[in-house]
């Protein structure tokens, strides 16, 4: 009875006090928390009681994410005394943040495992906004930078996972709907995907919303499974060097680790490097995903050989295309609006939106530069905007320019008389066939796609070669002749022999199929028939 | 929008990677600015889109260099190399995972700079700017095969 009497006084004790106290048994699960603990993580105490925590930075939802952000460093567990930070959600989405102590309570003669008694400060600390604090004031052991890195990725993941949400995936034209339902697939298979679109369209911003949130949804469904880890590859600027090194940072967590490669600008990589890419990541990950973002559709690049087949499988189950804005102008006044409500999120300056004539303005804008463009030009309407909303005069002066420059003709034109101009391709197609082909004229005449006489003659005709006879500096060859002893017609596809042989080279156009040169012909003509 | 020109800008406070990259003959093609601060460094980007910057990480401003790199992608489209200071290898992954393209954390590692630095030269939006100044038919001519 009195034993009862003084538990219930603990709890009573625990429960007045301002900072927030809580208990995680051996297996990570909850079993007390006070108060205070619930006020501070806005989570009821029934909610969180009974919840198994993970120290891990990965995001989840609800009280499940409350717990782990609670939970103790596995050190704690083993019976270390330790101290720290805890983390709490805020209702405003603020990642608030206390020092605390974990004390290892050890129970019976097993003391490999301990349970730990959270104690936290009362206060936050402060400053809370993110990357204005010095590191080594983190955490009570500054020289820990597992700890140090362990809160930095805790933050990074909020941050990140609060950036990247499918709501912003905003539109309510036919194909953003599909789009979003598309990447809602990817989200809730974790099966690889590529997203295609146009410079600016948001292709990055999609890609990585669908890996915070696959990551969110593994964790909630499975709570055992690892972490996913991001390792993102920029096509651009990929060498194997750089592909060995990225790899190698997630490599050392063995081969079972989850992890997700982001490729970016995929039609950038170069081909060796694709291969290298398939071959280490083969060998190093068991459980890959592939996410890539290209401006062109993989079975385009497939097409033209600048993406490997095996890559392309590997990529390609789910393909998400983001369409140009300009295709999707409907959508303008709702991306501007979100756009505004993101900056209004910042906690300056709060505007309410945009006028109609500013959104005509917007409207009518080609929007080469997409999405990105867009987003560029409400924050700098947003900056100057002094009212309650952006009006049309807050917006950015090359908006107007654009609009205008398209209505007028170019001012300069750029005379080409049209003869010479092709003349001049002519030659130089034919220049480089021949440098191609070491000066080899049947083969020259392969890559132009003409009969080998008709190259020749051309050549005659741009003075690029002399007269077959001329050039060898010797008498023309002798003429086959018939039985009969006249000059024998060579053998000529019907459609090649041209009703124009009495016309001089001269004379010829490029585009007629006429045959005028014998001489030529009978070098065609194998050694062993040519007459004595 | 200005138009695309390549450039390193390199963000650091002490002054110890820029002649690093001086003495390695990193930046010989490629011109390089020089920010000691954020708030420089974000007044410099919009001059150069498509800039290669290089961020100093250290351990004093660590949580503000990831911080950025986080928010990178969303608002400027540059590519972003990491030179860690002695010690500070264990943010690589978030580093990483933010969106860096590489991370540089020895001298000794400069080297496989050049490659990417050769490749950032080639892009097509560079290409494209020395194509815009040529004439009609000189444009032509270079899209002619082989």
């Amino acid at each position: 009875m009195a034993a009862r009497s003084i538990a219930s006084e603990l709890v009573r004790f625990l429960h007045g006090l301002t900072g927030p106290v809580c208990l995680f048994d051996e297996a990570r699960r909850l079993v007390f928390a006070n108060q205070a603990c619930a006020d501070w993580t806005a989570v009821s105490l029934d909610k969180l009681i009974g919840t198994v925590a993970s120290y891990t930075s990965v995001t989840k939802n609800g009280e499940a994410a409350a717990a782990d952000l609670l939970c103790p460093p596995p050190e704690a567990f083993a019976g270390h005394n330790r101290s720290g930070l805890i983390h709490a959600l805020s209702p405003e989405g603020l990642l608030r943040r206390r020092r605390a102590d974990f004390q290892p309570l050890s129970r019976g003669n097993d003391s490999s495992s301990s349970a730990v008694l959270v104690l936290a400060e009362a206060k936050d600390i402060e400053p809370v906004e993110v990357g204005v604090m010095d590191a080594t004031h983190l955490c009570g052991e500054a020289n820990d930078d597992a700890q140090l890195l362990h809160d930095r990725l805790v933050r990074f993941r909020h941050e990140q996972t609060a950036l990247y949400r499918l709501e912003s995936l905003v539109g309510d034209s036919p194909a953003m709907q599909l789009a979003r339902s598309q990447a809602r697939t990817a989200i809730v298979s974790g099966a690889s995907s590529t997203v295609v679109g146009p410079s600016g369209s948001g292709r990055e911003h999609l890609a990585r919303t669908i890996h915070y949130a696959s990551a969110a949804v593994a964790q909630t469904q499975r709570p055992e499974t690892q972490q996913q880890v991001l390792l993102t590859l920029d096509g651009m600027l990929l060498t194997p060097e750089v592909l060995v090194s990225a790899l190698a940072t997630v490599s050392g967590r063995g081969r079972t680790a989850a992890v997700t490669l982001l490729v970016l600008h995929l039609e950038a990589v170069p081909a060796a490097t694709q291969l290298e890419l398939l071959r280490l990541s083969g060998q190093r990950f068991n459980n890959l995903r592939f996410l890539a973002t290209s401006q062109f559709a993989p079975e385009a690049l497939l097409s033209d050989g600048r993406l490997h087949r095996q890559l392309a499988a590997a990529i390609s189950p789910l393909v998400i295309r983001l369409p140009p804005l300009a295709d999707r102008r409907e959508d303008i006044p709702l991306l501007a609006q979100l756009t505004i409500e993101d900056l209004n999120a910042q906690g300056g300056k709060q505007l309410r939106g945009l006028t109609g004539e500013a959104i005509d303005a917007l409207v009518a804008y080609p929007w080469p530069g997409n999405a990105a463009e867009l987003r560029d030009f409400v924050a700098e309407a947003f900056r100057s905007a002094e009212g309650f909303e952006i009006t049309a005069a807050d917006l950015p002066r090359r908006l107007f320019y654009a609009a205008e420059a398209a209505r007028r003709p170019l001012r300069t034109d750029e005379p080409i008389v049209l003869a010479e101009f092709l003349t001049g391709i002519e030659r130089e197609l034919i220049e480089r066939a021949l440098k191609q082909a070491k000066g080899n004229k049947a083969r020259a005449a392969r890559l132009l796609g003409l009969t080998r006489p008709r190259l020749y003659r051309r050549m005659v005709q741009l003075g690029l070669e002399e007269a077959a006879s001329v050039a060898r500096g010797g008498s023309p060859r002798p003429q086959r002749r018939t039985a009969d002893g006249k000059r024998r017609r060579p053998d000529v596809a019907p459609h090649e022999r041209g009703t124009v042989s009495a016309m001089s080279a001269d004379d010829l156009d490029v585009t007629t199929p006429a045959i005028d040169d014998e001489a030529e012909f009978l070098e065609d003509i194998p050694f062993e028939e040519q007459p004595e | 929008m200005n138009a695309a020109k390549p450039a390193l800008i390199l963000f650091e406070r002490h002054g110890r990677w820029a002649p690093s990259l001086r003495r390695h003959g990193l930046v010989e093609r490629l011109p390089l600015v020089e920010a000691r601060s954020f708030a420089e460094l974000e007044e410099l980007l919009p001059s150069y889109p498509q800039v290669l910057v290089g961020l100093e990480l250290h351990r004093d401003a660590a949580d503000r260099v990831v911080a950025w790199l986080g928010r990178r992608s969303v608002a400027l489209d540059a590519k972003v190399i990491v030179f860690a200071e002695r010690g500070m290898r264990v943010y690589e992954t978030v580093c990483r995972e933010a969106g860096a393209v590489h991370f540089i954390a020895s001298e000794f590692e400069l080297f496989s700079l050049a490659a990417v630095i050769d490749r950032y030269l080639s892009q097509p939006a560079f290409a494209k700017l020395d194509e815009e100044k040529q004439t009609f038919a000189a444009r032509i001519q270079a899209r002619l095969p082989w």
